[in-house]
């Protein structure tokens, strides 16, 4: 089977998926159960393209599916806040970062083998859907009885943006989590820049260098 | 405000490390390209003043017990063990960076900023029960790790230890991140104490209730977690990415990974295991289980250390020896934890500061030959014995200790952790270990005769007195630790970190 047959029959069986995913959602819970098969449709396909697609420039698009499924969970979650920060922070900055990343570099020539990555991804995603069958078979998933659902949550007495931004800087919640993340996204962007910046001192080779 | 204030001062050590860290980036900035040498001497005076203030917490605990600072940090005495530790090492990675003649000194402001940014990592990494706190000083930790393997931007093997690095470390979080959500969504609380035992009230259902309920998810998040403390202490089968890291990154740094990071890496597994199966008040169902975690633990011991040794056996590069000498000695600190008592916790404990003087001392003898040599292969280092004699048996002692026979701290190391395993039912763990520490006598003394039992080859001599006098204070200490000398404090230091875990004493006849 050459690479446009795969392609072809790739696609095709996402569009099944797709299908099988808003059928099964209609069936279980009406019309939030569609939304959610399409949110699921939306993040599993954009990743399965990402793996499968050829061209790096495509593989970063199709994240944008992913993460704009992710937010539509957080949605359904009744987290607006979180819904929000997704689309902003990942398919804003990062998928926007990616793709300058991906342009700016020389066009790789040599394309991915989807034949060779085959096995592995059957393999890791046998153990991984096992693995979450496994869980979601018999886990009792915590519930908080004091979370506001319905009618609190209609009346706009709750919001989620609030929450986070009082847990941030709360002093008994998350302040030292909130902080440290700033120090972590400064040694990061540090780390960044002194990789990519360029000196005539670092293109010499080392000595002991193979 | 106050309260703030109040709480502030328990994280005192981290802040300082903080504006350490930035002290240093800023002055570099300001000093651009001349005499680096300030900036390391501000680093040691940096981390000179967080030891103190350690000592200063070391003593004020021992009087109010453990404390929370913020509802995330937990200051005890088994978390400022650890960060004396990171503290140590540190310092000595520091005065390396100062003495190596290969480091170049260009972009140096940035290599201590990340070295410094790792240790505020594994600080928090090991004085923390929140799952999401330790997650975040694991990856700071990581971060900076990662940068520093591909330190040296022209060199073709720290790029490619740098690349594999990253793989495997993003691997690696995202499988403990699925382990920690799926902790999260079981119990309702990020808190390893709550997870643990969860009081009436608390608005968290605690892993015992939720494995009674039923075991196999609960059993797949702790597997999934565990994996990913695994790779960081690397422990067969996520050790991998070891001996290539170790050898492409940068010496210095390579020191740092092998001794600070693997001891964060440990205290966060035995913080995590402790407060999951071993402190008072879990339920009898869970323990049951921990036991069995236990096992696993052994299992994963005997094969990392007899892998490690036999990888070891076969390396023709020193540093690529050491980086399977260090995943030997992950595999005997790992009995330690595997044993599930406090005193196998106090064992491993001990054994890492063992480790640290022998380990430390190596890979700055790596540093030392390297610089006179240009090299790392072990053959070159014929005839070192008679040039560099003093360096020479340093490096002696340390291997003697890495082995671990007397008189040397990594002997009484290891015969704690011996009876600490046999207490706990490990026999067959100890006969595994025993015959390891045979196995490593071989290569480990491949060094020492191709020093002084061969002709020397002929070389320029370049003398490094500050690093070979480091070389011979790390020397004296460990052997006069074995001896004796400050075995009984290290020893009170290394118990009071499972006590301040509030790990109950098992009595050995109960498996």
């Amino acid at each position: 089977m050459d690479q446009v047959m795969l392609q072809r029959a790739f696609y095709g069986a996402l569009a099944l998926l797709t299908l099988t995913a808003l059928g099964i959602g209609l069936a279980m819970a009406g019309a939030s159960g569609v939304a959610f098969g399409l949110f699921t449709a939306m993040t599993l396909g954009g990743a399965l393209v990402c793996v499968w697609e050829r061209s790096v420039v495509r593989s970063a698009f199709s994240l944008m599916a992913t993460f704009t499924g992710v937010s539509g969970y957080f949605v359904l979650l009744e987290a607006d806040f979180l819904a929000m920060a997704q689309i902003l922070i990942y398919v804003g900055g990062i998928l926007a970062l990616l793709l300058f990343g991906v342009m700016l570099c020389p066009p790789d020539m040599e394309e991915r083998q989807l034949k060779r990555v085959l096995p592995g991804l059957g393999i890791v995603g046998a153990a991984v859907a096992w693995l979450s069958m496994e869980v979601a078979g018999s886990a009792r998933w915590y519930v908080d009885a004091g979370a506001p659902v319905g009618d609190a949550l209609a009346e706009g007495e709750f919001s989620n943006a609030r929450q986070i931004g009082v847990g941030f800087l709360g002093i008994d919640q998350y302040v030292v989590a909130f902080e440290l993340a700033a120090i972590v996204l400064t040694v990061a962007l540090v780390a960044a820049v002194y990789i990519a910046r360029r000196s005539s001192v670092d293109l010499e080779p080392r000595e002991g260098d193979a | 405000m106050n309260a703030y204030i109040e709480q502030m001062g328990l994280i005192a050590p981290e802040l300082v490390l903080t504006a350490l860290s930035l002290f240093v980036l800023t002055w570099d900035l300001l000093k651009k390209g001349r005499n680096s040498d300030h900036i390391g001497y501000a680093t040691l005076v940096g981390l000179a003043v967080t030891g103190w203030l350690l000592l200063q917490q070391w003593g004020m605990l021992g009087d109010k017990g453990t404390q929370t600072a913020f509802g995330m940090v937990t200051i005890d005495r088994f978390g400022t063990f650890f960060k004396l530790f990171t503290v140590g090492s540190m310092a000595v990675v520091t005065l390396f960076v100062m003495l190596d003649k290969n480091e170049r000194k260009h972009g140096i402001g940035e290599y201590y900023f990340l070295l410094i940014g790792a240790s505020i990592g594994a600080f928090f990494m090991v004085s923390t029960n929140n799952l999401l706190l330790l997650m975040l000083g694991l990856e700071l930790l990581s971060l900076a790790s990662y940068s520093l393997a591909g330190f040296h931007k022209g060199s073709k093997r720290s790029a490619e230890a740098a690349l594999k690095y990253i793989v495997f470390g993003g691997l690696s979080a995202g499988v403990m991140l699925y382990g920690i959500s799926l902790l999260y969504g079981l119990t309702g609380t990020l808190d390893l104490g709550l997870m643990g035992h969860a009081p009436e009230g608390s608005g968290a259902v605690s892993l015992a209730t939720q494995f009674d309920a039923s075991p196999i998810p609960v059993a797949i998040a702790v597997v999934l977690v565990l994996a990913g403390f695994a790779y960081k202490v690397s422990v067969v089968p996520f050790h991998f990415w070891t001996p290539d890291v170790y050898e492409g990154a940068p010496t210095p740094v390579t020191t740092f990974l092998a001794v600070g990071s693997k001891a964060a890496g440990f205290a966060a597994l035995l913080r995590f295991v402790g407060a999951l199966f071993l402190t008072d008040g879990v339920d009898a169902s869970i323990v049951a289980y921990g036991d069995r975690i236990g096992f696993l633990l052994a299992i994963l011991a005997a094969i990392t250390m007899t892998l490690g040794n036999l990888s070891a056996l076969r390396q023709g590069s020193l540093k690529r020896m050491l980086a399977y000498s260090s995943i030997a000695h992950a595999g005997y600190v790992l009995m330690g934890a595997a044993s599930m008592t406090s005193e196998g916790f106090a064992a491993a404990m001990f054994y890492l500061a063992a480790y640290y003087c022998m380990n430390l001392g190596a890979f700055g003898f790596l540093i030392y030959f390297e610089g006179v040599t240009g090299k790392d292969d072990i053959d070159s280092l014929k005839g070192m014995g008679w040039r560099h004699p003093v360096v020479a048996w340093s490096m002696v002692v340390f291997l003697v200790a890495l082995t671990g026979l007397p008189p040397t701290v990594g002997f009484y190391g290891k015969l704690i952790l011996f009876y600490a395993a046999i207490d706990a039912g490990l026999a067959w763990l100890v006969i595994i270990a025993a015959i390891n520490s045979v196995i490593s006598l071989f290569y480990y003394f491949r060094v020492a005769k191709s020093m002084f039992l061969t002709e020397p080859v002929p070389q320029v001599p370049m003398r490094q007195h500050g690093l070979a006098g480091i070389l011979c204070v790390l020397a004296v200490v460990t052997v006069l630790a074995g001896l004796g000398a400050f075995k009984d404090p290290l020893r009170g230091w290394a118990d009071e970190g499972p006590a301040s875990l509030e790990i109950y004493a098992t009595d050995a006849g109960s498996r």
